[in-house]
């Protein structure tokens, strides 16, 4: 019997490595257990026992560690905060206890899932389409099951990255007296902000015992934000448009 | 008739996994099945000290208590809206800063009325939670080419089991435990209560306790108002 070379055949295994391969597309090198682990603040500060530091993740190669995307360019602004108690009594702290603002202006907190879709899913959205156009001559046939199939892998995606953005986000804490607690604080950046100067944070956590807050200032040093490569081809348009 | 040249080694993977394009077919619907949804809460600590978190304190015991009614709240800890699904959840945190062990007497909430709110297991709440879940596996095994949804729909019936278990168990874990607060001790978790259908928010609502002391017998109770927070379903 007559075998032949089957490119269909050929072209639905191509398609599935593709599928597992992409399944594991996002894997940050940052993972929530090593937050814990003391790094280099741009600023830290202490009173009374309460250390705080922050870390920014403007800079492109941190981000990528972190959110495998440079997320301040599309208008996410992410500040690792960790508090430390090495005082002797209990202190609270909740994320919108850490306010930040840029020129004076207060900057809004996003919730991880709003950070997510901001900063990073939309990255991905195009894979649908590259996918669909990398099965080259078949585009017309196979374009349904390809964009479907690539849609369903997006959407995969996506959740991954929202999980990533809302494991490493500051959680509402009680921190005990010899404890600490570290996390990524998202605040979205005014439209077209290409450098961050005079970029404030305060972080305000609560005695306890007493209910008196403690109250630590930072003024962060200036940032220039990495410009996307689809607007350095056009003219700059409205990030939210 | 022989073999047509020039039909390498990679050819022959392709002959021999590709004699059906039904096939292929198939596994491009397992492979994407793969890609379904999956249960992924993200909070990582049961302190109630959030925004509309109340605290009081009665003898030697601190207690903290956080509505999850919100959206943004309730996908942190859940993956899903739990008000949407008639469930409404609190977390709790108690501290016994003392030298006594207290029983857990009664822990409810009342409305403006008098009237407790039913208090669900976390296998209760679990169950109303894993219904909006298998509607999304469902969803998702009609994404793939029709001729193989009958494959897609069972192995999404066999993820939302496997997703099952673990929101069943990611439930159970959080829940609060019943058993005596030891001095010295804390305990944190959630306790879910069945949200009447006309609530539309939280006011009128309070967080009644009422804990004994196991060493004097004395009952301690305490009463914690919830703010006016709205309840959103879609």
């Amino acid at each position: 019997m007559e075998r032949r070379f089957k490119p269909f055949a050929a072209l639905f295994l191509s398609m599935i490595i593709l599928f597992s391969v992409g399944c594991a597309s996002f894997e940050p090198a940052l993972r929530q257990d090593a937050l814990s682990r003391r790094r280099l603040p741009t600023a830290t500060s202490s009173q009374k026992g309460i250390e705080v530091s922050i870390e920014e993740f403007v800079t492109p190669t941190k981000s990528m560690q972190a959110f495998e995307a440079v997320v301040a360019s599309y208008g996410v602004l992410p500040l690792l905060i960790r508090i430390e108690n090495n005082g002797s009594t209990n202190y609270r702290l909740a994320r919108g206890q850490v306010k930040a603002s840029l020129g004076g202006e207060a900057l809004p907190v996003l919730v991880a899932r709003d950070a997510a879709t901001q900063g990073a899913a939309k990255g991905y959205q195009g894979n649908a389409l590259g996918w669909t156009l990398a099965t080259g001559p078949f585009f017309f046939i196979l374009a349904p099951l390809t964009l479907t199939a690539s849609s369903a892998h997006t959407a995969s995606v996506n959740r991954k990255i929202e999980e990533q953005f809302g494991t490493l986000e500051l959680p509402d804490a009680l921190i005990r007296s010899n404890q600490s607690v570290t996390g990524f604080v998202y605040f979205k950046l005014p439209p077209v902000t290409w450098k961050l100067e005079n970029l404030t944070v305060e972080v305000e956590p609560i005695d306890d015992s007493n209910e008196e807050p403690l109250s630590f200032k930072f003024f962060l040093p200036p940032l220039d934000i990495p410009v996307p490569r689809e607007m350095q081809e056009r003219p700059i348009q409205n990030r939210e448009d | 008739m022989g073999r047509p040249q020039r039909v390498g080694v990679i050819s022959e993977i392709f002959l021999r996994i590709g004699n059906s394009s039904l096939v292929g077919l198939l596994i491009v619907a397992v492979s994407l099945t793969s890609c379904e949804a999956t249960y992924r809460p993200t909070l990582t600590r049961l302190d109630p000290v959030g925004v509309n978190s109340r605290k009081a304190s009665a003898q030697d015991l601190i207690i903290y208590v956080e509505e999850y009614a919100s959206t943004s709240k309730s996908e942190r800890a859940f993956d899903a809206n739990l008000s949407e699904l008639g469930i409404l959840p609190f977390l709790v945190l108690f501290e016994n800063r003392g030298k006594d062990e207290y029983d857990l007497v009664l822990v409810q909430v009342k409305d403006q009325f008098g009237r407790s709110l039913r208090l669900l297991t976390p296998n209760e709440a679990a169950t109303k939670a894993k219904r909006g879940f298998a509607r999304e596996a469902i969803g998702w095994s009609l994404v793939v080419p029709i001729i193989t949804i009958p494959v897609a729909a069972g192995l999404s019936v066999m993820n939302a089991i496997g997703e099952n278990s673990k929101i069943s168990q990611d439930f159970n874990q959080k829940g609060m435990g019943q058993e005596p607060l030891e001095p010295g001790k804390r305990r944190s978790g959630f306790l879910f209560y069945q949200l009447e259908q006309d609530r539309k928010n939280l006011s009128g609502l309070i967080f009644d306790l009422q804990v004994r002391n196991k060493q004097s017998n004395a009952l301690i109770t305490t009463a914690i108002p919830f703010p006016d927070v709205p309840i959103i379903r879609d």
